[in-house]
This record gives structure tokens, C-alpha cells and sequence, in this order.
């Protein structure tokens, strides 16, 4: 199954989950031995510059369907992917760039992270509110325009104004960000790419490896 | 030595007198006139004062004639709705092509009247009437794969690229035609330098191989109509293009933009005798938010690696942000007196 994803052959993984089903096979396990290994694959061809965005971003759509399969499955036997943290992620209130985002957000999802996509053009409140709701370990704000910038330091006061900056890592990147913003707004977190930002959730949460 | 000869000079692959320096300046200069943003997205006049107003703050070798990033403004007369904040940067937030027999209704625009186009081609006439062979234009153009992608959005025209490749192909088809069209239609104004933008084409987005199979072949036609037009082709693919460079240098293009990604020194190696290279400051690093001091660090190094027999513009890697310090745009075009000054006769 995996070779199946590596190949981008949706028709195929679809027949194999199925299948996987049908044989009683525990869906946790379809997922990590099977659909995540194919993408962690992709996932390292990428990081070394064998694959690109548009392998990437099919095959995480292909996971995507094979996982909606797996999803009765799942609850019939109250079976819960493991997850190393809960990570909440959206791009800044007026930026409608999500491309680096859903690539961070898939690769952490790939690592085991459980991800909560906010999606783009997301206002502060709502990061807050989120974050309130469904108490993240990491929030991370994309911002990809120098003009949406200003919405991270916003999301950041607000976070802290809500009490909730010492209970939530905040982590910041996108095309605008740098490390010296980052600092400056107090992020916990900065990273220049979607591998290097699976690195610091690691970090932040002290998962090994 | 006058701007526009020094320009051409690099163009040819010669030494000038020293470095020219062209930031790729646009939207920042409103700071200096202090209209909104988006004010000259309606205006004409108000485009080409800030314009101007730029090039006499800083003194620089080429004018970028234009405003919001070229495909944007392309692909809203082409069906896409654009966000449009009062005093920052447009982009597309919906796409017309939901669904793939949606391309039959995408309309190629006739410059002269569609959209908001008549507006940048009368900004280049005002502008040209100004400084028309002192100071070079340059002006953009949407790149045949990035405007395809915001037709269609382009996360799905990525994994389109895979799943439904006809339905890039019919697109491009369409927005190479309208990327010529405009092209031809501002060296009929005055512009001296049409410049081909197509970051989704570059290998931060997809693999060498689609480069090859996607945009190249369009991205040569294009660079070619214009050439005939009698305007200089330029190609501008930001993001790391290091692994299509030699590609890129074959396209017929006379000008390389790149962007801080891309190894200067490497690049002017590889690549560097058969085309003129532009670059590549950080546009969000020091330009944005450092010191002068920093920039013209920046600078001199750029100016160290690629300078050397010619055939080199200095400029930032991409567009100067809005709200970059004026001050460090002047110490780019300072580095360039203080650093680029070639042996010869110029």
C-alpha cells in the first residue's frame, strides 16, 4: 500500500483499504504501516529536492479519501490514532496563501502530529477562540505577505491577553516571516520550511526524534 | 554614461561604466507620495507620480512600470475576483475555473479594454513620456503557469498537473496568449523591457520535469513574440529556480531575474556567459527590515560574485516590500556607484 502512494495510484489504495477492511485488518495499523509510510516517503524525497509540491499535495489527498474509508472502522472499534500533539494552524486574517501552510500541516500530520486546519484569511478572534475551544499544544499562524505580518504580533497579544500564552506554544513562519520577527513578536517557534517546522513542534513538545 | 545605456550595456553581456542597479520597485513607492496602496490600482496618474516619485528619491537605473504583481491583475480581467485591501498587496481569492469545463468561458483580454489593464498601459505612456531612453521601463507580464494556477486556484492546478494535465494545457493555451497580448500592447506604449513572472513554474513549486512538460515551451513563445515586438524579454521565476537554471538561460530570454534563493556566484558560473543575470537581495531580509548598512553589505557581496566581465543588474530578488525603508532602497543604488565601478572605458 505504501508503494501504492508512493506511485500516486488512487484507484489502487482505495481497492487495498478497502480490502484491508473487508480482511478485518486493524485500521490503525492500515494507516501507520500502510498510508503514512507511502507519504513519509514522499515526504523525504521532497526534503531532499526528489519530489516536489504538486507528488506531495496528491498524495495527501489520496491518504485523505483512504482515511474517510477508515473512519467507521475507527469508531466501530473505538480505536484512536495515537497523536504526538495537537497542533492548530491557519493562515493571518487578510492573507489567502495557504499553499505552505497545508504542506506544513500535512507533514506534521505525517509525523503523527493530530492537526486542526483553520484554513486562510483567519481573524485573531478566531485563532483565540479555537484555541480556547480545543486546546492545542502549538498554534501556528502563516503569514506570507510583509503586510499580513502584523497579524501574527496581534495573534500572539490576543493569546495573551485571553490567559492562554502560557498553555499554548505559538509558532509563526511563512514567505514573510523571519527569525528576527519571530522574536520580536515572542514566538516560541520559527521555522523556514515545512520540514524544519515538523522539527521545532517536535522540540517545543520534547518528542524524541 | 546614461541610465538606459548602462542597462543595455549589462543586457548585451558587456561592462558599462559600472554595476546598473534596478530595484524591482513598485507599490513602495506610494509611501513616498502618500497615496493608499490601492489608490493607484485605479489611477493612472497616481501610479506613475509615485513611480516617478520613486526613481527621484533613489536614483535608480530602470523604472518597474506596474503595481500589483501582473497576474493578479491579469487574472481578475480574466474572471478572478480579487481581495483588495485599501493599503496593501491584491490577491485572487476566487477562481473561475471550478470545475474543468468552466475553461470554455475564460475570455483572453484585450488590454486596451478589459479590466483594469488600460490603466497600466497608461501608466507606462505617462511614464515614458518622461523619461522614454533615459531611464529604461520594464514592465511585467503574467507567466503562462502561475496565471493558469489562479484560474483554477492553484493548489488543485498543482495536483492538476498529475490528475488532469489536459486541463493545464487548454488553460496555458489561453493565458500565454493573454500574457503576449498584454506584453505586446506595453512595448507599443513605451515599455523597453517586458518581464515574464511565473513563479509557480519554479522548482520551490514543481519538479524540472514539469517545468519542461508545463510552462517552457509557452514561456519561449512568449519571450519570442516579444522579442519580434521589438521589446527585450525578461524572465522572472522567483523561489529556488538553481536546479532549472540552464534551462531557464535557454528560453530566448535576454535577462534572468533571480531570486536570493539561487546561488549568485554559482549561477553567474553556470549560466552567467550566456545571459544577463538581475538579483538577488533578500527582499524581506535586509531590504525590509535592516539597516542601510546592512543592505549595501548585501549588495557589495552580490556585486563581488557576479559583476566581474559584465552582464549583470544589481536588484532585490524579487519585489521591494511595501513597507521597506526608502532609505534602503539608496543603499542599493549607493553600492552600486561605491562598489560596481568597472576597470574599463565603460
Amino acid at each position: 500500500m505504501a508503494d501504492a502512494i508512493i506511485n500516486l495510484e488512487d484507484k489502487q489504495v482505495i481497492t487495498l483499504t478497502k480490502r484491508s477492511v473487508e480482511v478485518g485488518v486493524d485500521p490503525v495499523e492500515t494507516i501507520e504501516e500502510g498510508l503514512s509510510k507511502g507519504l513519509r516517503t514522499i515526504g523525504e524525497q521532497y526534503a531532499k529536492g526528489e519530489a516536489f509540491l504538486p507528488q506531495l499535495m496528491v498524495s495527501a489527498e489520496i491518504m485523505k479519501q483512504a482515511i474517510k474509508l477508515l473512519e467507521p472502522e475507527l469508531l466501530a472499534r473505538r480505536r484512536v490514532k495515537k497523536a504526538l500533539g495537537r497542533v492548530l494552524i491557519g493562515t493571518a486574517e487578510g492573507d489567502i496563501h495557504d499553499i505552505g501552510k497545508n504542506i506544513v500541516g500535512t507533514m506534521l500530520e505525517i509525523e503523527g502530529f493530530d492537526v486542526v486546519d483553520l484554513g486562510k484569511d483567519v481573524p485573531t478572534s478566531v485563532f483565540v477562540k479555537k484555541a480556547k475551544e480545543l486546546r492545542p499544544d502549538i498554534l501556528g499562524v502563516s503569514a506570507l505577505m510583509t503586510t499580513t505580518l502584523a497579524k501574527q504580533r496581534d495573534v500572539a497579544r490576543a493569546l495573551e491577553s485571553a490567559g492562554l500564552r502560557k498553555r499554548v506554544k505559538l509558532i509563526v513562519g511563512g514567505a514573510a516571516v523571519t527569525r528576527g520577527w519571530a522574536k520580536e513578536i515572542k514566538a516560541d517557534g520559527y521555522a523556514e520550511d515545512a520540514l524544519k517546522a515538523v522539527a521545532v513542534c517536535k522540540r517545543l513538545l520534547r518528542v524524541r526524534g | 554614461m546614461n541610465s538606459y545605456e548602462r542597462v543595455m550595456r549589462a543586457i548585451e553581456l558587456g561592462e558599462p561604466d559600472r554595476v546598473p542597479v534596478v530595484p524591482q520597485i513598485t507599490y513602495t513607492t506610494s509611501r513616498i507620495t502618500g497615496i493608499k496602496s490601492s489608490e493607484a490600482t485605479r489611477s493612472a496618474q497616481k501610479m506613475a507620480d509615485a513611480l516617478l516619485a520613486g526613481y527621484r528619491a533613489a536614483r535608480y537605473d530602470g523604472i518597474y512600470v506596474g503595481w500589483e504583481s501582473s497576474f493578479n491583475l491579469v487574472a481578475e480581467a480574466m474572471g478572478c475576483k480579487l481581495m483588495m485591501p485599501e493599503d496593501g498587496i491584491p490577491s485572487v481569492s476566487e477562481s473561475p475555473v471550478k470545475r474543468p469545463e468552466d475553461v470554455e468561458k475564460v475570455r483572453i483580454p484585450d488590454p486596451e479594454k478589459d479590466g483594469r489593464l488600460p490603466i497600466y498601459l497608461r501608466a507606462i505612456d505617462l511614464v515614458a513620456k518622461d523619461v522614454k531612453g533615459r531611464i529604461p521601463i520594464l514592465s511585467y507580464v503574467p507567466g503562462p503557469l502561475t496565471l493558469a494556477g489562479l484560474l483554477r486556484g492553484t493548489s488543485q492546478a498543482l495536483m492538476d498537473l498529475i490528475v488532469n494535465p489536459d486541463l493545464i494545457r487548454s488553460l496555458m493555451k489561453l493565458t500565454a496568449e493573454a500574457s503576449t497580448r498584454f506584453g505586446l500592447a506595453k512595448v507599443e506604449h513605451g515599455a523597453d523591457i517586458i518581464v515574464v513572472a511565473d513563479p509557480t513554474a519554479s522548482s520551490t513549486m514543481i519538479s524540472p520535469k514539469m517545468f519542461d512538460q508545463f510552462p517552457l515551451l509557452h514561456l519561449r513563445q512568449i519571450l519570442s513574440s516579444i522579442k519580434k515586438a521589438g521589446g527585450i524579454p525578461s524572465l522572472h521565476i522567483c523561489g529556488n529556480t538553481t536546479p532549472i537554471l540552464e534551462r531557464m538561460s535557454e528560453t530566448g530570454t535576454k535577462i534572468l531575474e533571480l531570486d536570493y534563493m539561487v546561488n549568485l556566484a554559482e549561477a553567474k558560473a553556470e549560466i552567467g556567459g550566456r545571459v544577463c543575470l538581475l538579483g538577488n537581495l533578500n527582499p524581506t531580509g535586509p531590504i525590509l527590515s535592516g539597516r542601510p548598512e546592512d543592505v549595501e553589505k548585501e549588495a557589495r557581496e552580490a556585486i563581488g560574485v557576479a559583476a566581474r566581465g559584465g552582464g549583470f543588474i544589481l536588484s532585490s530578488g524579487c519585489e521591494v516590500p511595501l513597507d521597506a525603508p526608502i532609505d534602503n532602497v539608496r543603499a542599493m543604488v549607493a553600492a552600486a556607484a561605491k562598489y560596481g565601478v568597472y576597470g574599463g572605458k565603460g
